[in-house]
Formats: C-alpha cells, structure tokens, sequence
C-alpha cells in the first residue's frame, strides 16, 4: 500500500500554534508600527495633494491605543479634535477626501491607505518572524 | 486612455464631464481624479500602473438621484472595479463620489 509522508509537517503546525498564541506584546508592536506607517503616508499624500492650508487637519491624526477586541487586536488611526475654526477636524478632511460643489475630490486617505500596505505586511511580517526565531521555529 | 474611458462611460448618462475641475455652468456635472500606483516591479521598473480613480457626479438638491447606480455599473463596464459609493452631499448640492481602480500598462496614462 502506498504511504506518503511529508517531512516538517509538525514543525509547521507548531509554528500555527504558536502564532495562534501571538503575545499581547507582539500583536501590540505589530498595530502600532502599522499605524504610525499609515499616519505618515496620509501626511505625505495630503501635504501632495495640497491638503494644507494651516496644517491642521494633517496634524489632528492620531492613532488610538492598542485595544483588544472579541476578533484580536485594533488599532484606529483618526482625525481627531477640532480646528481653530471650530470645525470638527475628520469633516475637514471628509470634505478634501470626496470634494464638493466646486471642490474637487483630494482622496489623500484611501490613496495613501492603497500605497501603505505592502509596508504594513512586511512590518507584520518582520515581527511575526522574529518572534517565531524567538521560540526556535 | 484612462481619462477616455472614463469620459465615454459617463457622457451617455451625464453630458457635462470634464477631469479635475468642472468649470462650466450646468448644476449637473462630473468630474473625476485619480492617484497612479506602480506596481509589479522588475528591474526597479513598474509593468504596472493601479489608477485610484475617484470620479464625482454632482446635482442640485431636489434632483432625483436614479442615475446612482447607473453611473457606477457604467464604470464596471468600462473596465474598472465596481466602485465604492460615498454620499458627499451638503448644503450647496448632491455630491456622490464614486471610488475605482483600474490596471494599466505603464504607458497607458495620458492626457
């Protein structure tokens, strides 16, 4: 009878389960490295894009702490506060994203968020890769 | 050839089109923009260019929007992806920005 045997098959399931055990302390590093690399992007395609006339609605984001969650682990990254003007800083930028009578369209965040994710992987990437050398897989 | 195609898929819905800026009189008119990302490199080279097209189409208040959906399956035929559909409306009109993508060769951009 045939018999077919794949080498390293435990090692990859123990690599699975160690991953499904992922510390607070990775998953934590991972959101907040990833976040800071989506907050300079957006700043870097707003100011091209010409999102900037004060300067305020670029320097109201923010990332929120690193909170988990039923699914894991979020981050949220976010235009918070209000301006000078006492316009809520997320519609100021809601206003440059999509446009309006008269206003073209800016979409600084969903291009920014286009261009920033091969950078996200590899920083997840990086630290999962590091934590499994860390267990010897 | 993208600003083509888009022009084509709008125009038989909407007569007033024109890329960046609309500087006409009509009420109803889009516009539309889009972000160029390289992609699949090779010798530091794109193959690729990803078109992060947004287009607009703008009304007066008190219009009916019935031609929505219809713009949007308009951009699908063209060639780009189904578009994510954000309501911008405001106190001066109707704004609904249509989100896309679409491929190109490198040279495919153009004016």
């Amino acid at each position: 009878m045939a018999k077919l045997d794949v080498a390293g098959m435990e090692e990859i399931i123990s690599g699975f389960d160690a991953l499904s055990e992922l510390p607070d302390e990775v998953a934590n590093a991972i959101l907040t490295e990833q976040a800071d690399a989506v907050i300079s992007e957006i700043r870097r395609t707003g100011e091209a894009m010409g999102v900037h006339r004060t300067g305020q609605t670029l320097d109201s984001l923010k990332a929120t702490g690193v909170k988990k969650t039923k699914n894991g682990h979020e981050v949220k990254v976010e235009f918070a506060g209000k301006n000078r003007a006492g316009e809520k800083n997320v519609t100021v930028a809601f206003i440059n994203e999509y446009g309006k009578t008269n206003q073209p369209a800016r979409p600084f965040v969903s291009t920014a968020v286009e261009a920033v994710e091969p950078r996200t992987m590899e920083i997840a990437q990086k630290k999962v890769e590091q934590f499994l050398k860390q267990k010897g897989l | 050839m993208i600003d083509t195609i888009i022009r084509n898929a709008l125009l038989p819905l909407v007569s007033e089109v024109a890329p960046n800026r609309y500087t006409g009189d009509s009420l109803e008119y889009c516009t539309w923009t889009y972000s160029e990302i390289p992609d699949d490199f090779a010798d530091d080279d794109p193959n690729h260019i990803r078109y992060l097209v947004t287009v607009n189409w703008c009304l007066p208040h008190g219009q009916n929007p019935e031609k929505k959906h219809q713009i949007a399956n308009a951009l699908k035929n063209a060639g780009l992806t189904y578009p994510t559909i954000t309501n911008a409306s405001d106190d001066d009109g109707q704004n609904y920005a249509f989100q896309s993508e679409w491929a190109g060769g490198v040279f495919d951009g153009e004016a």
